[in-house]
């Protein structure tokens, strides 16, 4: 009751002003009359006389209202008014100096939300399902090594047996060719169990998704759009519900369309139902996706599995056994690769906003010891201590929230920019908003940056001796020793975390080109890629579909312009058509995963391979003549360690068009990339398509002529020939490339950035502590040099100062890099983390720039007049 | 009343809350009753006896209310709260106790 009644008594204090005044002019007013009538009656004033002395002998009507507002707890609001005001007129003043701390808060606070907007589109924000973290990916691991799915044998059985789960489902990547509305069209979408849509629990927006009997041979062929798909493509026809569509030049039934926010996997605009194959022995590799049962934790699901897998095992040939079962959130299978490169990005804008934060706080105390005058006037009139902090923390405060507001204004702008530069294996990068939780963080941030620079200079400030300072002449007042300590270190703190910076920058950039440097094994400028993907309705043989790709080809190389024409069934960057391992003989037990393409006569020339020894396959190799392969360099130091490959031969037997034959190597090239430039490619076998059946998958093209005009030529060949057939994806392969290491170039970038801006703020810390030394040692220099010191003396005095907190902040720099940079070794690319290179480099190139920012205000001090210098003493 | 003894605040709060223990008044009558009281000895200063009341009322041991005065106009009257009641029974205590210590030592030897 007691602390209720004490509480609404503030509160009506601080919510209703006016009112509260009016009441105190009441009571006054009450009592003086009071007084005025005591004064008439019982003392026999006149009326005048006795309002007179009333009001004398009440005092100050001002101070009384003050008291009486000190009562009620309302002062400090007036107090913080003021404070503000006088903070306002104070920054403005010091333009230049609040520019400088508002541009570092800018940048620092600017550059740490927009990691964070990233992180928080990435890796927090939920994906938007109902109880998504109950959704988890469900995949088969063998001797470590992940499969990213699973086989169709283990689904069934998982579905039968498993009941760890509320719903369990399998899905596939798909791929058709949309005709009828307008250009044929190759459209990507999944095919997946009913079951589905029940782990993701969206329900439909329009229509219905899959039912049982969806899946049973026979059933009628139905489609599930997305919603995007179905706005773009079909201009969102409300009666699009049991239309037709040709897809894969079948027909399929429009059953349902799926609200905006289902999209899973990432790219589909459409589903379709999953008939499990059921041919015994061959089995695919599937995802599976399941909405676990309320309690249970994927781990105790995994143990599941896992005892199922001795029925699983019984099912499946002993080639495609797995040993282990994996399942994790769907989250951390979509996102669980950039987790930790965005951690690190953010660890490094971190660091980044604490040297801000460092810069400031040592401009604030700077600033503070040259403002020691006005603390020690105001604490000897009476202002109490904590009144000099609140007015420097209003004043820090005033900035931080202006860098802040600033700062929150960095993402809005950099985001789209930044969308352009990350990589597409950023999953969900085109997604990254700025939102409510951005701006909290961005606000938090301030706040925190605030204090973090404020507090030190203002308990600093706030201590000085009140006699000291105001004896002193405050131009030649450095502030006192604790505070100059503090300084000191905030810019060893500075030198060591942008050394920190720096050396993972080097680390990252080292890697970066090193990968850039790697050779592809092939010339990618001027080489474009395409391939058709023939829908087995209208192509239902090898032969309709080889007939179309050699038909295609033949036109392309009689357009002028046109180099090289060549037809393959993989491309470089593009993987490989299908793997084997082989032994060297056949006694061999060790075997080596081995790639294999089959590529036509013109391969060679159009990818550009770099040939090493013998030729590449050519217009000889036909059927009927010797059968022949090149090899690259791995494969050839696999089969033929220390030889030369070429003109040897090997009993290699892939399939049936092998018979046992022996095959001859005609040429060794240089290993291809086969995934991306920074993953070493596995040895690599081109067979000859022209002594083979195999059905082209690429057509590879070298051409001088320009990428749109390539595209567009194809494009009419093909339409040509089949009015019916997209081209599906067209590739420039130099774009390939940069695609990628396009996660390397993007992280090094920004590394690079936040250690540039480091060193940056680093380099002025220190210069501004040096000139401030300079400055405040004038009359001491000045004295020297009377006394005969020479400039160089001088010189060597004020840089020994500088050089030492240099090479503090250079060690300690190097200490926490070599402890960190361990953290960084899975993101780099043959460099060792703890390069001794790269680390002297970065510390000496460091302690060059540093030692470079003390010398320029060194210098100054050696023009000290030793005259003006004595004479400030006046 | 030529030399009124001076007050420490904590004393000033005790006796408003004294005064007020009789019946709730305005201030002007606090300050006239504990003169009366102390058969002029005590003059309450009027700056300290307003921030005095409020102060005693944020602290919960008073509340107000505005109500007709005896000569009908709108005045501010305080009254005890329980929780005053309460401290003044503690106040008065303690400065018994002072006094009779102080007595002690004045009167010794």
């Amino acid at each position: 009751m007691r602390l209720l009644r004490a509480i609404w008594f503030r509160l009506r204090s601080m919510f209703q002003p006016q009112a509260i005044n009016a009441e105190f002019d009441d009571e006054l007013n009450f009592h003086i009359d009071r007084e005025t009538r005591e004064n008439i009656i019982q003392r026999g004033m006149d009326a005048a006389d006795a309002r007179r002395v009333a009001l004398a002998q009440f005092g100050g009507v001002e101070r009384f209202k003050e008291g009486l507002r000190d009562e009620h707890g309302v002062r400090w609001l007036d107090d913080l008014s003021a404070d503000v005001r006088h903070g306002v007129r104070l920054l403005r003043k010091n333009a230049l100096f609040s520019a400088t701390v508002i541009v570092t808060l800018m940048l620092g606070i600017g550059a740490t939300s927009t990691i964070f907007a990233i992180v928080n589109s990435v890796l927090l924000r939920p994906l938007p399902y109902p109880r998504a973290e109950r959704i988890v990916s469900i995949t088969e691991t063998h001797k470590g090594v992940d499969r990213n799915g699973a086989g169709q044998y283990a689904f069934q059985t998982w579905q039968q047996g498993a009941h760890s789960f509320t719903a369990i489902a399998i899905w596939a990547q798909a791929s058709a060719v949309l005709t009828g509305y307008g250009e044929p069209v190759d459209v990507t979408g999944a095919a997946a169990s009913p079951s589905f849509f029940s782990v993701l629990n969206i329900p439909v927006a329009m229509g219905r998704t899959f039912a049982p009997e969806d899946v049973v041979d026979g059933a009628t062929r139905v489609v599930v759009l997305s919603h995007l798909w179905w706005k773009n493509t079909f201009g969102g026809d409300s009666h699009i519900l049991n239309r037709a569509v040709m897809l894969n030049g079948r027909s399929r039934l429009v059953i349902g369309v799926m609200p905006e926010t289902f999209a899973f996997p990432a790219t589909a605009k459409y589903w379709i139902p999953l008939t499990v194959p059921n041919q015994p022995g061959m089995e695919y590799s599937f995802g599976v996706i399941a909405r676990l049962r309320d309690g249970i934790v994927p781990a105790v699901a995994r143990r599941e599995l896992q005892g199922l897998s001795v029925r699983v095992d019984s099912l499946r040939a002993i080639m495609n056994r797995a040993d282990e079962v994996s399942v994790v959130t769907l989250h951390e299978r979509l996102f669980g690769s950039v987790q930790k490169p965005l951690a690190i990005l953010l660890a490094a804008v971190t660091v980044l906003l604490l040297i801000a934060c460092a810069n400031v706080a040592n401009l604030t105390l700077a600033r503070s010891a040259s403002r020691q005058r006005e603390f020690a006037v105001r604490l000897a009139l009476g202002a109490g201590r904590w009144r000099l902090v609140r007015q420097l923390l209003v004043e820090s405060s005033i900035l931080a929230l202006i860098g802040g507001a600033l700062g929150a204004v960095v993402p809005v702008v950099v985001v789209s920019g930044f969308v352009k530069l990350s990589p597409a294996s950023v999953a969900g990068v085109s997604d990254i908003r700025v939102d409510g939780t951005v701006l909290l963080f961005t606000a938090v941030t301030s706040v925190v940056a605030a204090l973090l620079f404020g507090l030190a200079p203002a308990l600093a400030g706030s201590r000085s001796g009140t006699s000291a300072a105001l004896g002193a002449s405050s131009n030649r007042t450095s502030g006192n020793r604790s505070q100059r300590t503090v300084r000191a270190a905030l810019v060893v703190f500075e030198v060591s975390a942008a050394l920190t910076l720096l050396t993972g920058a080097a680390l990252l950039t080292t890697s970066f080109t090193r990968a850039m440097a790697v050779n592809p094994g092939f010339v990618p400028s001027n080489v474009y890629a395409a391939s058709l993907s023939l829908p087995a309705a209208r192509y239902p043989n090898d032969a309709s579909q080889v007939t179309l790709y050699q038909q295609v080809a033949e036109q392309l190389r009689a357009v002028p312009g046109i180099e090289v024409v060549s037809l393959s069934d993989s491309r470089p960057l593009g993987g490989f058509n299908f793997s084997k391992k082989l032994a060297r003989s056949p006694e061999e037990v060790q075997k080596v995963d081995i790639a294999f393409t089959s590529v036509d006569a013109n391969y060679g020339r159009a990818a550009g391979l770099h040939l090493i020894a013998g030729r590449y396959i050519d217009a000889s190799d036909v059927r009927g003549a010797p059968r022949a392969i090149m090899m690259t360099r791995s494969a050839a130091n696999h089969f033929f360690p220390g030889q030369n490959a070429v003109g040897r031969s090997l009993p290699l037997e892939i399939d049936e068009n092998d018979a046992g034959l022996p095959v001859n190597v005609v040429g060794v090239v240089e290993d291809v990339a086969q995934f991306s430039l920074d993953v070493k490619p596995w040895p690599q076998i081109f067979l000859a398509s022209g002594q083979r059946d195999v059905v082209p998958q690429h057509i590879v093209v070298r051409t001088g002529l320009a990428e749109a005009t390539v595209r567009a030529t194809l494009k009419s060949i093909v339409m040509r020939a089949d009015p019916l057939q997209p081209v599906n994806r067209f590739y420039a392969l130099s774009d390939e490339v940069a695609r990628s290491i396009a996660p390397r170039r993007f992280n090094s970038i920004l590394v690079n950035a936040f250690a540039g801006l480091a060193l940056v703020l680093a380099l002025v810390g220190l210069y501004g502590l040096m000139a401030n030394t300079v400055n405040t040692r004038t009359r001491e220099l000045g004295i020297r040099m009377a006394l005969g010191a020479q400039s160089s003396n001088v010189l060597q005095l004020v840089m020994k100062q500088g050089a030492w907190l240099v090479l503090i902040g250079v060690a300690l720099g190097a200490v926490l890099s070599l402890t960190l940079s361990r953290t960084l070794s899975s993101m780099l690319y043959d460099v060792p983390a703890q390069d001794p290179v790269i680390f002297v480099g970065a510390a000496l190139s460091l302690a060059l720039v540093a030692l470079l920012a003390c010398y320029i205000p060194a210098r100054r001090a050696t023009r000290v007049s030793p005259i003006s210098a004595l004479r400030q003493e006046q | 009343m030529d030399n009124p003894v001076a007050m420490r605040q904590g004393t000033l709060d005790m006796l408003i809350l004294k005064a007020l223990s009789l019946e709730p008044m305005h201030g002007w009558l606090i300050a006239e009753r504990i003169k009366q009281f102390s058969k002029d000895a005590l003059d309450v200063p009027q700056g300290s006896l307003y921030p005095a009341l409020h102060r005693l009322e944020g602290r919960g041991l008073l509340m107000s209310e505005w109500r007709a005065s005896d000569d009908n106009r709108r005045a501010k009257y305080y009254k005890l709260t329980a929780a005053g009641r309460r401290d003044l029974a503690t106040e008065r205590a303690e400065w018994e106790r002072f006094m009779l210590a102080v007595q002690l030592v004045m009167k010794a030897g």
